[in-house]
């Protein structure tokens, strides 16, 4: 007879994790969504950072169980979320698809989802969320008539009315106005602080900035990175970029570019010289003062790398 | 928040079931459905007052009610409201609200099939005992009535499923409908056992002298085997909510 297998996770995983996600990786045909992910999430906000179509909807789906992982493992609370209904309970999704029940309010719609949690007293608990999401409980209006942003409010409320342990929110800012950004930023932080896990993804840089220290990049269904935001927002700034440089005397400037300690490559094509450099604040410092020295004169000192796929791009390929 | 266990167990049925019934049988009342319904039905009552103003009413009244009633107008209604039940909600994907519940799938399922059955019955059941009730045949009140209700058990349960398991479930249905219910099922008695129509002529015979095409199944098997397709069909409803993934 042989021994059990030992399960070794591909991580260590925090003794405080709510959530684990254990080499996961989710296909459909052969459309690769998710490719070995894992990482561990700890009570608080934790970001899920990516650009569009980088795979975090799926990961937030198999996550709370809609989605069975074509291989590796999901975990709430040390349980599987897909065979385990009852995990359920301690998971609240606020999906980004926009569509809602056409014929409810928004009390009917969290008063059911209350119901259905087991809630006890579930209408003061649907009024309640729906309080602390800005929304008015006795509006007798059809959630279609509501503005985007009053749907993401209700789509909050329903996924928090039975206060989960785990709280998934996939694109939860869209479409709200920024005193209402504030207002959620500032909800999910007091779910964290209560314990909870707070998942909330992202295509947005700038908004993952505000919701905490805790982020999870993901890239092309890959980890990309996983960590303290402030230590991957330098990752990100210090990655090697490439630049576009217009000038008078381009193969004079290219010539004394060469010589620089953080410039690792210098083409020129026709009037423009394109550079790699290891170190953007060094160069940007550098540039003037050698231009002048080469004298030649800067047209444009233009960033070729600086949107968002190809930081999430660096940070895969690192 | 120091414990990592999950809370308590699922919610129970006599908590869920209600709850989902009370959402799902909410969205079957749409204007435009009960329209079509009403004109299923009324279609129904009309060809019963033409029927029984016919030399021989009687014959006449069978016809209306076992190839038209029966043929039609149960299995058409039922499809209307049993394909979309599950099948827009995946469509729409709103079906992730209700099944991210600790709740067992079946409850889902049949809570969606109670929704189906109770949004139907009054729709296809009177309608049935009034075109009985107006041919002034009263032998024929009961027996109709009861292959309704029968009627509208099984094909809830077949379409429920279809609408749930497959994106095409309403065109599969009708495709069923017309193909095997009333072209293949003619062909063998072999086939027609397989046809939920055969159960329901069967019914309706008992309360006439008059012989129907395909009324040839037991009187018990008339009651159990669409009782027994209702079942199996949720069943299978249930297992599809709990092995495919849910957008």
């Amino acid at each position: 007879m042989q021994p059990a297998p030992t399960y070794e996770p591909a991580q260590l995983v925090p003794a405080d994790a709510l959530v684990v996600v254990d080499r996961v990786s989710k296909w459909f045909g052969d459309l690769v969504a998710v490719s070995d992910v894992s990482f561990s999430v700890s009570p608080g906000v934790t970001a899920l950072l990516g650009p569009n179509g980088a795979g975090k909807s799926t990961m937030l789906r198999m996550l709370c169980g809609l989605a069975l992982p074509s291989s590796g493992t999901v975990s709430v609370l040390g349980k599987r979320p897909r065979t385990n209904p009852e995990v359920a309970a301690e998971i609240g999704l606020a999906p980004q698809q926009e569509s809602v029940f056409g014929y409810l309010t928004a009390l009917q719609f969290v008063r059911a989802s209350a119901e259905l949690q087991g809630v006890a007293n579930a209408d003061a608990e649907a009024r309640r969320v729906l309080g602390l999401v800005e929304l008015d409980p006795d509006d007798t209006r059809r959630l279609p008539t509501y503005s985007k942003g009053m749907r993401q409010r209700v789509k909050l409320a329903q996924a928090i009315v039975h206060q989960p342990r785990v709280i998934l929110l996939d694109e939860p800012l869209s479409g709200l106005d920024p005193r209402q950004r504030l207002h959620m930023v500032a909800l999910f932080h007091e779910l964290g602080d209560q314990g909870r896990a707070v998942i909330v993804s992202s295509h947005v840089l700038e908004e993952v900035e505000r919701f905490g220290s805790n982020v999870v990049v993901i890239s092309q269904g890959r980890l990309a990175a996983q960590g303290d935001f402030r230590e991957i927002r330098a990752l990100m700034d210090n990655r090697p970029r490439r630049l576009r440089i217009m000038s008078d005397q381009p193969r004079r400037l290219a010539a004394a570019l060469v010589g620089q300690p953080n410039v690792s490559g210098v083409r020129i094509q026709g009037d423009t010289i394109e550079v790699d450099t290891s170190d953007i604040a060094i160069f940007a410092r550098a540039i003037a003062p050698l231009s002048k020295q080469a004298e030649a004169r800067l047209f444009e000192v233009h960033p070729l790398d600086d949107d968002l796929e190809s930081v999430f791009k660096y940070l895969v390929a690192r | 928040m120091t414990t990592t266990q999950p809370r308590a167990a699922t919610v129970s049925a006599r908590e869920s079931i209600p709850a989902y019934f009370r959402v799902l049988l909410r969205g079957q009342l749409s204007r435009g459905r009960l329209f079509g319904l009403g004109v299923l039905a009324g279609i129904s009552v009309l060809l019963a007052v033409v029927a029984s103003r016919l030399d021989d009413a009687q014959e006449a009244t069978v016809f209306v009610l076992a190839d038209y009633s029966i043929a039609l107008l149960i299995p058409l209604a039922t499809l209307m409201v049993a394909a979309p039940m599950l099948g827009n909600l995946v469509e729409d994907r709103l079906l992730v609200y209700l099944w991210l519940k600790p709740v067992p799938r079946w409850h889902l399922a049949a809570a969606a099939y109670a929704a189906v059955v109770c949004a139907l019955l009054p729709v296809v059941v009177l309608p049935i005992m009034l075109s009985a009730a107006l041919t002034g045949f009263g032998s024929l009140i009961g027996p109709a009535a009861l292959a309704a209700v029968l009627g509208v058990v099984a094909y809830s349960g077949v379409y429920l499923l279809l609408g749930a398991r497959f994106t095409w479930g309403l065109w599969l249905g009708l495709l069923y409908l017309v193909l095997w219910e009333n072209v293949l099922s003619r062909f063998s008695n072999g086939m027609a056992r397989l046809s939920i129509r055969s159960y329901l002529v069967t019914v309706l015979e008992r309360g006439t002298d008059i012989s129907i095409d395909l009324a040839e199944r037991a009187t018990w098997a008339s009651f159990l085997i669409p009782v027994a397709i209702a079942v199996v069909a949720v069943g299978l409803t249930a297992h599809t909510l709990r092995t495919t993934d849910i957008e």
